[in-house]
């Protein structure tokens, strides 16, 4: 265990990182912590998104969009090894805190909203703005937390469509936001 | 109300803006702003976030638009203003000015159906709560949202409109003139009546704000 | 802790026992003949019904004519334009009666969380080069954007993105076509042909010619059910009573019929209200008898397969009582629910009950806000603003009071009159209810300057004014007085002054048996000897009976003269309000 202590510190350590060459990741994006952080092929990481690995591995899969304000990491020292998995195809909306577990494939945490720590997240679920999802909760594939976390499961069937559209929306995003990938490597 | 603000918190601009120091705008040249607004420290503005499908009118002259604000503004502390985006499908060349350049058609027949930024505007004497996220298309003139809001996307607010703390507006909701919404999602809970209306001018509040 | 913020309520003086009259020919308006028994019986903020008359100040409008505060409970509503929240089309008042209230676009709520829905294709977008050329075709869903319903779940599509309002009423969920209303009614009209000799006995027969063939003992739903029975029903009642010739007949109110309405009398009152006449008539009348006239037998096993049902899907297949409230007809799945076609909103003019005078009229125009005459209370009577009077304070606001500690308020009055007026406030020593405040108002009586023409202010000095104003009147302040004195004002401005009010708020904790007055010990029988604190009964809430005076120009013309006397009139204005200074700590 690293004795840093949170984030006080105004030169936050800079954490071994494993980028994918196709990555986009804004200047002003920050990544901190002392435990490796994985960001896989085409993924967005928008501006002032703040992955946090003190406490914590961070793997982000392929094709994942960061957007800003959001939190992912642990955000408290947990037990040995844990750490946040999110996977393929995954949007992270403003202002999101992630700590969970595993975000499966193809979900969307929206504006504000939290994954709490050591949550499993199925894949496609979606989490609506400002729902919670609480500690050690396992959320089934398809499941939707919307208004005040009232759930129900997706069964529309449109999975592909829209990780097709994660992709377009990828596609664009690369244009329009200067990348440097250096600074984090 | 109760910042203590630093010296030189604000830098004020030509045409009376005011803005925080420690505001984080970004692509500034992509944002319009009318005048005498507030943006208090911590806002996020994205303006890098422009209309990558190609507009039917307005093509050529002047830098692309992404947020257009009006005057008497007001933006609380870590309140976030964001082009909405959607997926464009079809219709492309349908509307595509038979002018417009043979390259730009060549980069439409790739992106067949793409994804798209949409600008956001933003009215006069709007009020947007600190903690809030705007993610509209549209916000009319004299419109007060409050504190912790998410806006969802392509959302359109008419003028005297006030949303309540808390409220997620989803998306592409239309919320009609002098309506109050509240909740999760948002639902039009009240009506602003006739004596209300003249407490949505912000002159007062953009006076009271200073270094 | 919760933060609190200091407020000001308005009671309209129509919750007076007596209804508001205009006193016509007397100089001296309504409520002066009431002043003298409310003199002793103070407002009650907490009483059950004070709920029902409290308004803040911007809520209340003024008639002009009575020269009276009206409140949402004494205007009578008058709708201009009928539009849809979504679209923002405006809807003929023609349309919306034979429409219907809801919008019969493609407007639409999400039956699960009523967030608005969106039309959407199902089919992929279509990729690669030339894609564009393949125009993006059907079928269509209505899909929620925030809770991920999607119309696909009901078994409802559809084949065109516009018009999905009457598309769906074509569509039962799971994706049966409905049997619209005129099929029915031909389907109505051919049976009746064929038995038209005597009632329905033999269906059978009917089945080869109709053009539209229904199974007699169908299970309808309920709209068609409903529209069976009231074709029935209209038939008998044409037959049944002559007097429909007359001018109902066949239309749509045939209920509105003296023969009808005397019939429906009898049924409800045991027949004192039939005469003799439509008592001979009874007889030709009978019931439905079968699906298409709008009988629906209940079998005793029909609710089976909701059971059924129940037992398979459990709890999360069924509809929350909310969801159903939406609905029109009985949901009890989340598989029932329909796809919610908005509803219509208004844009309403507003009149004075008691004289019919316009308070606010709007432009018809649905994208307009502005308004034709809009007479709110605002412009007419002073404004009550409440702050702590220590500036000390004024940053943290929201600290609980101290109990018995006093603590002294500013009330500013601001005066929305082009004339000045005097202002007399009074309280009851004490705040009603369980904990009483003391409350004493140091400076009961004042007056307040005219208010000037906002251009007038603008061309003064612009915005420059204001703040030289404020500056001018603290230093004042923190010269002289640091102590409130009694009987002055403690800050005065072109068209404000400051009173200052003090509050030696109650403790929480009940007091002693002897200590307590008889009113308290009462109230407490009364509620049982709970000692807790109710809920916001830690607020201090002060009752305040203000009353203004000023003269007015007469009707404008005939006070040409202002300096003649004879133009001037004295108005007087006098109501309740209640101040919500703080909470209790």
């Amino acid at each position: 265990m690293s004795s840093k202590r949170a984030s006080t510190a105004p030169a936050a350590p800079k954490p071994p990182t494993s980028l994918s060459p196709t990555l986009t990741i804004a200047e002003h994006a920050s990544l901190v912590g002392s435990y490796l952080i994985t960001l896989g092929a085409n993924t967005v990481v928008h501006p002032r998104a703040k992955l946090n690995s003190t406490y914590g591995p961070i793997t982000v899969g392929s094709n994942c969009i960061i957007s800003e304000r959001s939190m992912i990491g642990l955000q408290g020292r947990g037990a040995d090894g844990e750490g946040v998995v999110i996977e393929d195809g995954v949007i992270v909306e403003v202002g999101a805190t992630v700590e969970s577990k595993v975000i499966g494939e193809g979900c969307v945490i929206e504006v504000n909203a939290k994954v709490g720590r050591g949550s499993l997240l199925g894949t496609h679920c979606k989490i609506g703005p400002l729902c919670e999802v609480a500690e050690d909760e396992v959320l089934p594939d398809y499941t939707v937390l919307f208004a005040n976390g009232m759930r129900r499961i997706d069964n529309s069937g449109v999975e592909d469509l829209k990780l097709k559209m994660v992709a377009r929306q990828i596609d664009v995003l690369r244009r329009l936001i200067p990348s440097n990938l250096t600074k984090f490597q | 109300m109760s910042k203590k603000p630093v010296k030189g918190e604000y830098i004020e601009t030509d045409t009376g803006n005011k803005v925080s120091r420690r505001s984080q705008i970004i692509g500034t040249t992509n944002i319009i702003l009318g005048g005498k607004t507030v943006i208090q420290a911590e806002v996020i503005i994205r303006g890098d976030l422009l209309r990558t499908y190609p507009s039917s009118s307005s093509e050529g002259k002047g830098n692309p638009v992404a947020v257009a604000i009006g005057r008497y503004c007001f933006f609380s502390r870590g309140c976030e203003l964001r082009p909405p985006g959607k997926m464009y499908k079809g219709y492309l060349l349908f509307l595509l000015p038979s002018s417009s350049p043979s390259y730009l058609q060549h980069e439409l027949m790739v992106f067949g159906s793409t994804f798209s930024h949409y600008p956001l505007k933003i009215a006069d004497h709007v009020l947007i709560g600190p903690g809030t996220i705007v993610e509209a298309a549209l916000i009319g003139s004299h419109v007060s949202i409050g504190a912790g809001c998410v806006i969802g996307k392509f959302a359109i607010i008419k003028d005297y409109a006030r949303v309540l703390d808390g409220t997620v507006v989803p998306p592409n909701m239309v919320i009609p003139s002098f309506s109050v919404v509240g909740g999760r999602p948002g639902r039009v809970v009240g009506e602003v009546s006739e004596g209300e209306v003249d407490g949505f001018d912000l002159r007062e509040v953009y006076r009271g704000v200073g270094n | 802790m919760s933060t609190f913020t200091p407020y000001t309520y308005f009671q309209c003086p129509c919750t007076d026992s007596s209804p508001p009259v205009r006193n016509i020919g007397s100089d001296s308006p309504t409520s002066i003949h009431s002043s003298s028994s409310e003199d002793e019986k103070a407002f009650d903020p907490r009483a059950p019904r004070a709920n029902y008359s409290l308004y803040p100040l911007e809520h209340l409008l003024y008639c002009e004519d009575c020269h009276q505060i009206r409140c949402p409970r004494c205007v009578l509503d008058e709708i201009v334009t009928y539009y849809c929240p979504n679209c923002l089309f405006e809807v003929p008042s023609s349309t919306v009666k034979s429409e219907g209230t809801r919008c019969t676009r493609s407007c639409f709520q999400c039956p699960i969380c009523i967030a608005p829905l969106s039309v959407s294709s199902l089919e992929a977008p279509p990729e690669g080069l030339g894609a564009e050329h393949a125009s993006q075709g059907g079928p269509y869903v209505l899909n929620c954007p925030h809770c991920s319903w999607s119309s696909k779940e009901i078994g409802i599509q559809f084949d065109k993105p516009n018009g999905i309002f009457t598309q769906l009423s074509k569509i039962k969920n799971g994706g049966d076509p409905v049997i619209t209303a005129r099929e029915r009614r031909k389907d109505r009209e051919e049976r009746s042909r064929d038995s038209a000799p005597g009632p329905v006995t033999d269906e059978d027969g009917v089945q080869d010619e109709t053009v539209v063939k229904l199974d007699p003992n169908e299970v309808l739903d309920a709209e068609s059910q409903f529209s069976n029975l009231k074709a029935f029903y209209q038939a008998q009642l044409a037959e049944a009573s002559p007097a429909n010739a007359l001018g109902f007949s066949g239309g749509d109110y045939g209920y509105g019929s003296p023969g009808a309405l005397s019939r429906i009398m009898g049924l409800y009152t045991g027949g004192t209200y039939a005469d003799k006449k439509s008592k001979a008539k009874k007889g030709t009348m009978r019931e439905a008898q079968n699906a298409f006239e709008g009988l629906k037998i209940v079998a005793p096993n029909s609710e089976d397969a909701l059971i059924a049902k129940l037992q398979n899907e459990g709890w999360d297949a069924t509809s929350s009582s909310l969801q159903r409230d939406e609905q029109s007809t009985h949901t009890p799945f989340i598989s029932d629910l329909r796809p919610i076609a908005y509803l219509l909103r208004t844009k309403r003019s507003k009149r004075c009950k008691t004289c019919r005078h316009i308070l606010s009229k709007p432009e018809a125009k649905i994208q307009t806000t502005r308004f034709r005459i809009r007479l709110v209370a605002l412009n007419y009577i002073p404004s009550i603003s409440i702050k702590p009077l220590q500036p000390l304070l004024s940053t943290q606001l929201q600290a609980p009071l101290v109990p018995m500690k006093p603590t002294q308020f500013l009330l500013t009055f601001k005066n929305p009159l082009f004339e000045s007026v005097k202002v007399n406030i009074a309280t009851p020593a004490q705040t009603p209810g369980r904990f009483a405040s003391k409350i004493t108002i140091l400076c009961p009586q004042f007056e307040v300057g005219a208010n000037t023409d906002a251009w007038e202010e603008a061309l003064r000095d612009g915005s420059k004014g204001v703040e030289r104003e404020k500056r001018r009147t603290k230093a004042e302040a923190s010269e002289g007085q640091l102590q409130a004195e009694a009987g002055k004002v403690w800050e005065r401005g072109r068209n404000w002054v400051s009173v200052v009010v003090e509050v030696i708020p109650a403790s929480l904790k009940p007091s002693p048996d002897f200590l307590k007055t008889e009113a308290q010990r009462k109230l407490a029988e009364e509620g049982g000897e709970d000692d807790r604190v109710r809920e916001d009964e830690d607020v201090v809430e002060i009752p305040v009976f203000v009353r203004v005076e000023w003269e007015a120009d007469t009707g404008g013309e005939d006070g040409g003269l202002g300096k003649e006397k004879e133009g001037r009139e004295k108005r007087e204005l006098a109501y309740w309000c209640v101040l919500g200074v703080g909470r209790i700590g």
